[in-house]
């Protein structure tokens, strides 16, 4: 079997993301959802398009916000290698959710209108993609906290990720940290997206190693490790259109 | 059926040859199997909240469960497309990160990178751009017709292995892919 590459480290959703504050937030892996943690650098018109010909009956929903706040939806039918343009919602500022009804044979992509940037494609197989913070808002009478889960995974058959770390990348906002589950594989819930989860490592913007999170120092083939993400709002915050980067990293035979 | 926006601004519908945009609560009359389809599944992620009849339940689709999501997926990984998408899927992850990590670099004065900093965003990124360098070159051995696994060993510069031996790694690599536990 091949060595672990970059690739095969895949950031993949909990079970159960919220959009809205009061429901919970977390679980066990979604396998087909992965989180995306960049945006668009500039207000565009998107469209989607699959690599493959006979993606015709699927229809892909994005849900984006415009440039005036708002959030708006539309859901258009896949029309193979045709692109698709998304020309209801217009001109957008950020996309926050894109959900297929179901998998495609190709590779599903949503970028700028006329073959433009590629802001996040759904690999087959796959249902879709979204931010791992959206729809949260700062208080006029307090500071505002968000929790938000996903998981790194391992998807190389053979090998383990040795030595196995989780750390942040890049984090321009200065904003959100992060704390490791205390077992692979964790389904650890959170009551709500303002509530903090329990068993996670101290929330901290330094690098975790799954030793020290679990007991266990390599990521096992197959296996995941669940990331608790914690966004912290001060009192009136701005309203932010930003990145935040995990990494995971380790050895390999 | 009566058809509202849930919790949202708009939510639009087009075929290209027809187009509904639901930005209030409003009715469709006589909607058809294409709108009732679209509406299904809009329904079922949240996008909207709807009153239909009997008969246009009964067309409003669901998405297709996780469950046969999740079969695909594993067939995806076995016939190895899914290792094409990842691949993209990954270089669009590795651009957004060095961009990032570049902008970082950038930045002067007091906002500045220490020297830890620095040196642990150079890292990074030179881990990324290596990545991205042998998912390119993967990509292009899988666009000239090369298997999964000998495309991913090329490209990462590792020995050959046999065909069985691939095989037997495919079938491993796409368990991994699926594995929800």
């Amino acid at each position: 079997m091949a060595s672990i590459v970059a690739a095969d480290l895949v950031p993949l959703h909990a079970a159960t993301q919220s959009d809205v504050d009061g429901s919970a937030v977390g679980g066990a892996i979604d396998p087909l959802r992965r989180p995306v943690f960049t945006q668009m650098t500039a207000n565009s018109a998107l469209e989607v398009v699959s690599s493959a010909a006979g993606d015709t009956t699927q229809t892909a929903t994005v849900r984006c916000r415009k440039a005036d706040g708002t959030i708006v939806s539309q859901t258009v039918t896949l029309n193979g290698t045709t692109a698709v343009a998304l020309s209801t919602n217009g001109t957008v500022e950020r996309i926050l959710k894109v959900e297929l009804s179901a998998s495609a044979t190709g590779t599903v992509t949503v970028r700028n209108t006329a073959a433009g940037t590629t802001w996040g494609t759904i690999p087959p197989g796959e249902r879709g993609f979204s931010a791992i913070f959206r729809e949260g808002s700062s208080s006029t009478s307090g500071t505002v906290t968000y929790y938000a889960k996903f998981f790194w995974k391992n998807t190389n058959g053979t090998n383990a990720l040795l030595g196995a770390s989780v750390s942040e990348s890049a984090d321009p906002t200065g904003l959100v940290d992060h704390g490791l589950e205390t077992s692979v594989g964790g389904s650890n819930t959170a009551a709500n997206r303002q509530t903090a989860p329990g068993t996670t490592t101290a929330f901290a913007s330094t690098a975790v190693t799954l030793s020290t999170a679990t007991g266990t120092a390599d990521l096992g083939s197959g296996l995941a490790i669940g990331v608790w993400l914690r966004l912290s709002l001060a009192t009136n915050n701005a309203a932010i259109r930003s990145t935040y980067t995990s990494q995971i990293a380790g050895s390999t035979t | 059926m009566e058809i509202e926006p849930n919790g949202i601004a708009q939510w639009a519908w087009s075929d290209g040859d027809r187009e509904v945009v639901v930005d209030r609560r409003m009715t469709v009359d006589k909607p058809t199997a294409a709108f009732l389809k679209a509406v299904g599944h809009a329904e079922a992620i949240g996008e909207v909240k709807v009153k239909a009849s009997k008969d246009e339940r009964a067309k409003m689709a669901a998405p297709e469960s996780d469950a046969d999501s999740l079969k695909k997926l594993h067939a995806a990984a076995l016939d190895g497309s899914w290792h094409v998408g990842n691949h993209e899927a990954f270089l669009v992850f590795a651009r957004d990160t060095i961009a990032d990590i570049d902008r970082d670099l950038s930045i002067e004065g007091d906002e500045a990178l220490d020297d830890d900093g620095r040196a642990s965003a150079e890292a990074v990124r030179a881990t990324l751009e290596h990545g991205s360098r042998v998912s390119a070159e993967y990509l292009k051995l899988r666009a000239d017709g090369l298997d999964h696994e000998h495309a991913v060993r090329a490209a990462a510069g590792l020995p050959e292995t046999t065909d069985d031996e691939a095989a037997d790694a495919q079938t491993a690599h796409a368990r991994a892919v699926a594995r929800k536990d």
